[in-house]
């Protein structure tokens, strides 16, 4: 059976970290045209796995549903196996019940189930509910006489959302476990069962980074064979720049465009380092726009000889002492922001961070 | 510093004005409106210049404006004095904008300009800026008290007292920068800043989403409600097929019951015909039998319908006529008979008896009889002919009993006779009667009758059965008509054909019309229903934000309001670390103020008041002299509170200073009792200050007798 394998798409839900709602729309628009590129790249595949997650139940659009039905309908030589994550559970109000989709689709419900296709029989279970903190199935058990994969979303090894015992997957004939839920692309051979996440298909936020994909992949009797296949529209980035001592914006957003940014991409900046120049994050990614997307983060530094200005007398070395604890306290981060904005109020400076 | 002369060229109502001026202590003397608050603004306009216009601060808060004389547009003078063994002459003119000022410091020696910034004057020599030169040295005529600004030099002074930091360090105005920062985060009444109306953002967001979820709720319900309704309408769509199904079989079957009414009617129709058709040839036949009976009267077909009339009238004429002939014959008879009596009386005479009428009577008797018997009864009256004959006869023989007597009479009666017959027979009613009755015979022969009778009821019969046979004729026409009009009847319709019974038993076709029609608009409504929510779902609540675009910048308001959390945070922090130093610096300079200023206040009082306590914005706390009741400053006279802050001031000028500049007061003990003036200005003698301007309007007291200047305009 030749697959094509994704999870967690989350369409129509909030993307982390943009802080304008037009690249959101976009984002949310891209993230639907890479879900019809997977659809695509499934019409030379004999099923399109899908393991939980595809939308949120709670935000999902009747534009998307729409555009899932009509996804799906397409697929007349491809088998659409669907089941329902935590965060599109399948209640007596899921849109998976209401969406009326074509009859290739086939979603999973709260028993095991199983299909045939292409000679493998594909198991599946959804979630019932957005909690699960108990395993689905306890065990794992096939008929042999055909390749068995098992459809399901969960959390290999972990303890909450379908926990999945590695031991129970070791024991189990399970050719291929095609899971959902955790973001990041991973494969794992436990035992001969092959256990892959895909991974989410297009990054939601800075928490997302880097090359995102789908599995595709053939199981046969012989084994599995799977590859990675990269399908986002974009990708998101965090950069780390060390400003210290430059005095100018310009020769800060020089020092940010030396990282070599992709201009599709969306990007986090982090300024680092000690400057006597207070960065103005807003203009700095105002600035930056030749990137899709790109934020800016201060987390610069005024310099400062805290040792030397103990030594003199006066207000200022009171307050270094007042906060100098703090400095390497918990929160020191704060502390050090209270000195700073102290030290230049007793110039006479403004917050100017604000 | 010594000042040895002030020189106003023109300043508020001065004008040319020059004043030598001595060390130590000087009382000055000028009555109202002399120029003493003239002279000291001029004062410290010189060390310290004029501000730039003050925007609303009116006439009082624009000093320019305020010491601008009367049709002049600048200001000037120059102070002579002394400081660190150095004469130096200082010229200053002020403008009416701070553009038009000039400044110039030159040592007295050799007129040699001195490079000076004109703001550093006064901090290069009195030791101290404006505001501590205000709140200290300067005690002008608004009274000794004095409370803290924004940027307190006293303050930062003393803080700093202990200390050989920056003396341009103002803790006051860094925590006033602090405050600020963070007030404009969040506002002093809590509402307002950036926290908030990023709290306020987010409140709405949160209640946008809520609405926006609502929505996705009911977006939910609406695909439910369209399932639901879907499923309702192919229900309702197969029940009306059925139910279509069931009103054709009905109509079919109403259909099929009109024609069988139609053939039933066409079978009635027919056998009707019949039956007329059977019935019309009876009558025929009846028709046929009247017909032959009619020939029977045939013969009365010919004759009138009077022939009755007439015949009666033949026959009445027949008796006449018959009548006539009998007599005749009477006559003819009598006529013989007379000549037979007459034959007789003469043969009675000869005897004739007169037998022969006897028989004659006899014979018409028999005739008659006969005549009446084979004939008619008419015959029988001929009987009374015999009757007669026999009484004729009986007569007769009377007669001829007596015709001997009337032979003669007799004879003569014959001849009448014999004349009277002779006549009669030449009248010939024989033959007519004879004619007559020929006549009726036939007659009766043509009608097969005999007698008028007969030929009455013949004729009666004829006509009934003509009548019989009109009727029966029209009654034939009748039918006839009835026929052909039930012939044109069955004609005029197309016959059916013979079907298969049918059969059916349900509602008619209209009720079940009528229910498909109510059922038919339920279903409209129900496809109008699922149009209008399909629509709903097509369009996917527009106008609305969609639910992951609201949580994106609800995200990231949070995101925002944590950093701005943060440094609010630590700007708080910041403050409150300051102000702990604020604290800190306090507790260490305050004792001092207070024992400098209770020193003070303890001598000025002779002892009556011991103990005061300054607080941060120089409100002071005195303990009342005959109990341990502490109480503000504000609440002691106005004298006593005077007299405290000018304790607080030389406490603080001690505190600071090693030693005293200048001192310039404007009639500061105005308010105090003789003893406490003479106790206050001895104190001012006492104390260190190198030279102490006093302007007052009264009088000296006796201790000034030497060093008073009278002012003069």
């Amino acid at each position: 059976m030749k697959f094509i394998h994704c999870a967690d798409l989350h369409l129509d839900t909030a993307f982390k970290g943009l802080n304008n709602s037009k690249s959101a729309s976009v984002r949310q628009a891209e993230l639907r045209r890479t879900f019809l590129s997977i659809v695509e790249l499934a019409k030379s595949a004999d099923a399109l796995l899908i393991a939980g997650d595809l939308f949120d139940q709670r935000t999902v659009e009747a534009e998307t549903i729409h555009m899932l039905r009509q996804a799906f309908a397409s697929l007349e030589n491809t088998k659409v196996l669907i089941v329902a994550g935590n965060h599109d559970p399948l209640t007596e109000k899921s849109f998976y019940k209401l969406a009326g989709f074509s009859d290739n689709v086939h979603i999973f419900g709260h028993e095991l189930g199983m299909v045939t296709v292409a000679d493998c029989d594909v198991y599946g279970i959804s979630f019932s509910h957005a909690v699960q903190d108990t395993p689905l199935l306890e065990s794992f058990s096939t008929s042999q006489s055909r390749p068995a994969v098992l459809l399901m979303h969960g959390d290999l090894g972990g303890t909450t959302y379908n926990p999945i015992q590695k031991d129970a997957v070791k024991n189990s004939t399970i050719s291929y476990l095609a899971l959902g839920h955790v973001h990041n692309y991973k494969e794992e051979k436990i035992g001969t069962t092959h256990c892959a996440y895909p991974g989410c298909p297009e990054g939601r936020g800075f928490d997302e980074l880097g090359d995102k994909g789908i599995i595709r992949g053939e199981v046969t009797e012989k084994g599995v064979i799977t590859e990675f296949v990269s399908v986002c529209s974009r990708r998101y980035h965090e950069v780390t720049v060390d400003v210290s001592g430059l005095l100018t914006h310009e020769m800060i957003l020089d020092a940010m465009r030396s990282e070599s940014l992709n201009t599709g991409d969306l990007y986090k900046i982090i300024l680092t380092g000690e400057t006597e120049l207070v960065p103005d994050p807003d203009v700095l990614s105002e600035a930056l726009n030749e990137c899709f997307f790109a934020k800016v983060y201060d987390e610069t530094r005024r310099p400062l000889n805290l040792d030397a200005l103990k030594k003199e007398a006066g207000v200022r070395s009171m307050l270094i002492e007042a906060l100098e604890a703090g400095l390497t306290g918990e929160q020191s981060e704060l502390y050090r922001k209270a000195l700073e904005y102290g030290l230049a109020a007793l110039d006479g400076k403004k917050v100017k961070s604000l | 510093m010594i000042l040895k002369k002030i020189e106003i060229e023109q300043f508020g109502g001065l004008k040319n004005f020059a004043l030598e001026l001595t060390p130590g202590l000087q009382y000055l003397y000028g009555e109202n409106e002399a120029g003493k608050s003239t002279i000291c603004a001029f004062l410290s306009a010189m060390f310290y210049g004029l501000p730039g216009k003050v925007r609303g601060g009116g006439l009082r808060g624009d000093s320019r404006k305020l010491y601008m004389p009367w049709g002049e547009n600048y200001m000037a003078g120059s102070l002579e004095f002394e400081f660190e063994g150095e004469s130096y002459v200082l010229q200053r003119r002020f403008g009416q904008t701070a553009r038009g000022d000039r400044c110039t410091l030159l040592l007295a020696k050799d007129w040699q300009e001195v490079a000076i910034e004109p703001e550093e004057i006064g901090q290069r020599f009195l030791g101290l800026g404006e505001d501590a030169f205000q709140k200290t040295l300067f005690i002008s005529q608004s009274g000794a008290a004095f409370s803290k600004g924004k940027e307190d030099e006293l303050m930062s002074r003393l803080a700093n007292l202990e200390q050989s930091g920056d003396e341009d360090v103002f803790l006051q105005k860094a925590l006033d920068i602090l405050s600020k920062s963070s007030h404009e985060l969040i506002s002093k009444t809590g509402r307002g800043g950036a926290i908030m109306q990023l709290e306020t953002e987010i409140e709405e967001l949160k209640s946008e989403l809520l609405s926006a979820s609502q929505l996705h709720e009911s977006f939910g319900g609406a695909m439910g409600e369209k399932e639901q309704l879907s499923a309702e309408k192919e229900q309702a769509d197969a029940e009306l097929l059925s139910l279509e199904k069931q009103r054709n079989t009905a109509s079919l079957y109403e259909q099929y019951q009109k024609r069988e009414v139609e053939r039933n009617s066409r079978k009635e129709m027919l056998r009707r015909l019949e039956n007329e058709k059977q019935a019309l040839a009876e009558k025929e036949e009846t028709a046929q039998a009247l017909n032959e009976k009619k020939k029977d009267y045939a013969g009365f077909k010919e004759l009138s319908l009077d022939i009755l009339l007439m015949m009666a009238e033949k026959d009445a004429k027949c008796s006449v006529l018959q009548k006539r002939e009998e007599e005749r014959q009477k006559l003819e008879q009598e006529t013989e008979a007379l000549s037979l009596k007459v034959g007789e009386q003469s043969l009675l005479e000869k005897s004739g008896e007169g037998k022969g009428l006897m028989w004659s009577a006899i014979a018409i008797v028999v005739v008659s009889t006969l005549a009446g018997f084979l004939f008619s009864p008419v015959f029988y009256g001929l009987v009374l002919v015999a009757v007669v004959l026999f009484l004729l006869y009986f007569n007769k023989t009377k007669l001829i009993k007596s015709a001997n007597d009337t032979l003669k009479e007799l004879t003569m009666q014959l001849a009448e006779k014999q004349s009277r017959l002779s006549e009669m027979n030449g009248a010939g009613y024989s033959e007519e009667l004879c004619a007559l009755k020929k006549e009726m015979q036939q007659i009766y022969e043509k009608t097969g009758t005999k007698t008028l009778q007969e030929l009455s009821d013949r004729q009666r019969e004829a006509q009934e059965i003509e009548h019989q046979a009109e009727r029966l004729q029209d009654e034939m026409d009748r039918m006839r008509d009835g026929i052909h009009k039930l012939m044109d009847e069955i004609i005029s319709k197309e016959p059916l054909a013979d079907e298969p019974p049918m059969d059916y038993d349900g509602p008619s076709a209209d009720s079940l019309t009528l229910q498909l029609t109510q059922k038919q608009k339920a279903q409209m409504e129900r496809e109008r229903d699922l149009a209008q929510l399909q629509a709903k779902i097509e369009q996917g609540f527009m106008g609305e934000r969609s639910i992951s675009v609201i949580e994106t910048e609800l995200l990231d308001a949070m995101q925002k309001k944590e950093e701005l959390m943060a440094n609010f945070e630590a700007i708080n922090l910041a403050k409150n670390a300051l102000e702990s130093c604020h604290e800190t610096l306090k507790s260490t300079f305050a004792p001092l103020l207070n024992e400098k200023s209770g020193a003070i206040v303890s001598r000025l009082t002779k002892g009556r008041y011991l103990e005061i306590k300054v607080a941060d914005d120089y409100s002071m706390m005195i303990k009342t002299p005959k109990g341990n009741e502490i109480v503000e400053a504000d609440y002691v006279s106005a004298g006593t509170c005077d007299l405290l802050y000018f304790a607080l001031r030389l406490g603080v000028i001690e505190t600071l200073y090693d030693s005293i500049p200048l001192l310039v007061m404007d009639d500061t003990f105005i308010q105090m009792d003789e003893i406490r003036q003479e106790e206050a200005f001895s104190f001012l003698a006492d104390s260190p200050a190198e030279q102490i301007l006093y302007f007052s309007c009264h009088k000296p007291p006796e201790t000034f007798k030497n060093t008073v200047n009278n002012l003069s305009v």
